[in-house]
C-alpha cells in the first residue's frame, strides 16, 4: 500500500510536470487547466515535507544516539561527539542569528541618516559639501558615527569564523591534493600500452606543445629551418594542430556523446517521473 | 595480470573519430588560411551570433497567450517521450534491440571473485556530488544490485559510502535487493553503507580513509562524479585495487581512464544498467534512444548537405529560427 501511495504521488507529479511543460502555464489551456495555482501548491507542499523532513532528522538523531548512549552500545563516545558537534554548531548558527539581527536593526535604524551623509559627500564642490554637511543633524551624525564605529570594529561571527578558518582551508587542502595525483595520473596515461594509449599520448604532446608559447616558438623554429613562412600551416605547425584537434576532433567527439547523453538523461528522467525505474520506490524482498 | 587492460574505448571508435577527423581536416586548414585573411570579416558574425542566448531564454519567458505552446524543442521532447514510451511496450512484448558486450560489465565477476579470493572487501560509490537530484543516482542502482548479488554469492562483504542522507536509502535499498535476490539478505551489516557528510571533499577525505583501512581489492566507482574521481581511483590503485568506473562526466573521464582498469564512458554508462538488470522496461527504453540517435543523425546530416548548398540557406535560417 505504501509503496502505492508513492507510486501515486510521482506519476500525479509526473503527470502535473509534463503537462506544464506542454501546454505553459499562461496559455489558454493552461489557465483554464489552473496550472499555475496548482504550481505554487505543489512547491508549498515540497517545502512543508523537506521543513518536516529536517525535524524528523534531528528527532532520529537524538533518538538513535541517545539510545547507544543510554545503553552503552559498541562506540558510544561516537555518539556523543556527534551531540557535542550538534550542540557546538547549533549554537555558532544561533550566536550569529543574533549577531546579524543586531547588524540588520543598526542597518535600519541608520539608513536614513547614511543617505543623506553619503550625498553629501558624494557633492564635488567644496562648498556645497559643507553646506550638505552642515545641514545633517546631531542625531543623524550621532547615526552615521555609530554605523561607522560599529563597522570599523571586529565582530566575531563564529560561523563564518568556522567556515572560513576551518572548513575552506581543509576543503582546500584537499582539492590541493589534486595536484599531486593528476601528475601522477598522468605518468601513468603517458605510458605507451596500446594503440588508443599511444594515440592519446602523440595527441597530449602536440595539446601540451601547442598550447605552450615554447611550441610556438619551436614549431616557427622549424618552420624557417625548412624554409617555410613561419604563417603558414604545415605539418610542424604545432598550434594549428592543438587548435585543430581542440576545435574539431574533441568537440565533435564531446557533442556526440552529449547527444547520446542527453537523450539518454531525458529518457531516465521519463522513467523516474513515470515511477518505471527501479530503486526509487522499489524493494524486492529485502525484508523490510 | 591485471594490468593494462583498459579497453574503454572500443577501436571500431577510435577509428571511426581518426577518419572524421582525416574528412574535416581539410576545411580545418582551409578555415584556418581563410581565418587569417577574413578576421575582420568574421568577428562580427561571432559578436552576432552571441546576443541569441538570451533572446532564446526570454523567447520561453513571453507568455504566448495562444492554446498551447508550441515549439520544435517541445516538439523534439516529445518525440522522445512518445519514442520511449513504445519502447517500453514493444520490450513488455519481448520485442529487444540488442546489447553488444560492454568490456567493464563482463569483467564484475572476476573483480568481486579476486577480492574474496584476496579475503578483502569490495567497494560501491556514486561519488559525493551524485545526490539525489542527479538521474546518474538511479542508472547506478542495478549496477550495486548486481555487485550485491556477486558479493553475496562468493561470500565478499561490501564497502558503500554514502554522502547525502537521502541517498543512503536507496543505496542501502539496492544492497539488500541484491543480497536478498541471491538469498544472503542476512549478510548485510548496517555498518557496510557508511554516511560520509560534508560535501565531496569530505566525503572523499573520509572514504579514502575507510579504504585504506580496509584495502579493498575490488572498487566500483558509478554515477556522477566531480573532482573526487581521482582522489578515489588513486586511493583505489595505492591499496591495489581492480578498479571499474562509469560515468557520463566527460571531464572526469579522463582521469578514470588513467587510473582504472576499465572505464564504462558516456552512453555505455547509460546501457549499463538496461544490460545488467535485463528490465523490459530500460532495454525498450535504451533500444529507442538508439532509434531516436539515429533519427538525429540522419538530422544532422541532411542539415550538413544542406548547408553545403546555398540554395537552402533560407530554410536553414528558417529552421534555425524555429529551433530557438
Amino acid at each position: 500500500m505504501r509503496q502505492k501511495l508513492i507510486w501515486m504521488a510521482i506519476v500525479f507529479g509526473a503527470v502535473f510536470y509534463i503537462l506544464a511543460f506542454f501546454v505553459g502555464e499562461d496559455t489558454w489551456v493552461g489557465e483554464k487547466l489552473r496550472l499555475s495555482p496548482i504550481n505554487d501548491g505543489l512547491s508549498n507542499s515540497i517545502n512543508v515535507v523537506a521543513t518536516m523532513a529536517l525535524g524528523l532528522g534531528v528527532i532520529n538523531l537524538f533518538y538513535v544516539h541517545g539510545g547507544n548512549v543510554l545503553k552503552r552500545k559498541e562506540g558510544w563516545p561516537l555518539s556523543i561527539v556527534v551531540f557535542a558537534t550538534f550542540g557546538i554548531v547549533f549554537t555558532f548558527m544561533i550566536w550569529e542569528k543574533g549577531i546579524e539581527a543586531t547588524e540588520s536593526a543598526l542597518q535600519a535604524r541608520t539608513q536614513s541618516a547614511l543617505a543623506a551623509y553619503r550625498a553629501a559627500a558624494e557633492i564635488k564642490e567644496p562648498v556645497a559639501r559643507d553646506q550638505a554637511f552642515g545641514a545633517l543633524s546631531a542625531d543623524q551624525m550621532a547615526m552615521v558615527r555609530e554605523y561607522y564605529a560599529y563597522n570599523s570594529t571586529y565582530h566575531f561571527k563564529p560561523r563564518t569564523f568556522y567556515l572560513e578558518s576551518f572548513i575552506n582551508p581543509l576543503a582546500a587542502t584537499v582539492m590541493a591534493l589534486l595536484g599531486f595525483y593528476i601528475t601522477y595520473a598522468a605518468y601513468r596515461a603517458f605510458r605507451v600500452r596500446s594503440l588508443e594509449a599511444t594515440v592519446m599520448m602523440i595527441s597530449a604532446t602536440i595539446m601540451i606543445l601547442g598550447t605552450d608559447p615554447v611550441g610556438e616558438w619551436l614549431s616557427d623554429g622549424l618552420n624557417r629551418l625548412i624554409g617555410v613562412d613561419p604563417g603558414g600551416v604545415t605539418l610542424l605547425d604545432l598550434p594549428f594542430w592543438a587548435d585543430f584537434d581542440n576545435r574539431v576532433m574533441m568537440s565533435g567527439m564531446q557533442r556526440g556523446l552529449w547527444i547520446g547523453i542527453s537523450i539518454a538523461i531525458m529518457a531516465a528522467s521519463l522513467r523516474i517521473l513515470l515511477g518505471l525505474e527501479k530503486g526509487v520506490i522499489e524493494v524486492r524482498s529485502s525484508g523490510d | 595480470m591485471r594490468r593494462n587492460r583498459n579497453v574503454s574505448s572500443p577501436r571500431k571508435t577510435l577509428y571511426l573519430t581518426l577518419l572524421l577527423a582525416v574528412i574535416a581536416m581539410p576545411r580545418a586548414v582551409l578555415a584556418s588560411q581563410g581565418d587569417s585573411t577574413t578576421q575582420a570579416s568574421t568577428q562580427p558574425t561571432a559578436v552576432s551570433v552571441t546576443p541569441a542566448q538570451p533572446d532564446e531564454q526570454q523567447a520561453d519567458a513571453q507568455p504566448s497567450n495562444g492554446w498551447l505552446k508550441v515549439s520544435v524543442r517541445r516538439g523534439g521532447v516529445a518525440l522522445i517521450v512518445v519514442a520511449v514510451l513504445l519502447g517500453i511496450w514493444f520490450a513488455r512484448r519481448g520485442k529487444v534491440l540488442p546489447i553488444r558486450d560492454i568490456p567493464g560489465l563482463m569483467v564484475f565477476e572476476e573483480a568481486v571473485a579476486r577480492a574474496t579470493e584476496m579475503g578483502r572487501p569490495t567497494l560501491f560509490t556514486t561519488g559525493g556530488a551524485c545526490d539525489l537530484k542527479r538521474v546518474q543516482l538511479f542508472a547506478s542502482m542495478p549496477v550495486l544490485r548486481r555487485v550485491a548479488e556477486l558479493s553475496g554469492e562468493l561470500g565478499n562483504h561490501m564497502m558503500v559510502p554514502c554522502c547525502y542522507a537521502e541517498t543512503m536509502s536507496v543505496h542501502v535499498n539496492a544492497m539488500k535487493d541484491g543480497l536478498a535476490s541471491v538469498g544472503a539478505i542476512d549478510a548485510f551489516r548496517v555498518d557496510d553503507v557508511r554516511f560520509f557528510p560534508g560535501g565531496q571533499f569530505f566525503f572523499a577525505i573520509a572514504s579514502m580513509g575507510w579504504m585504506l583501512e580496509e584495502r579493498p581489492a575490488a572498487c566500483f566507482y558509478f554515477g556522477y562524479w566531480e573532482a573526487d574521481s581521482l582522489l578515489f581511483a588513486e586511493t583505489g590503485q595505492a591499496v591495489n585495487a581492480m578498479q571499474i568506473a562509469g560515468t557520463d562526466q566527460l571531464y572526469q573521464v579522463p582521469f578514470f581512464i588513467a587510473a582504472c582498469d576499465y572505464t564504462i564512458i558516456g552512453e555505455e554508462f547509460w546501457a549499463t544498467s538496461a544490460k545488467i538488470s535485463q528490465d523490459p522496461c530500460l532495454l525498450g527504453s535504451l533500444g529507442a534512444q538508439d532509434i531516436f540517435k539515429i533519427g538525429v543523425l540522419a538530422f544532422i546530416a541532411i542539415g550538413c548537405v544542406l548547408c553545403t548548398f546555398p540554395w537552402f540557406d533560407d530554410a536553414i535560417t528558417a529552421l534555425r529560427d524555429a529551433m530557438k
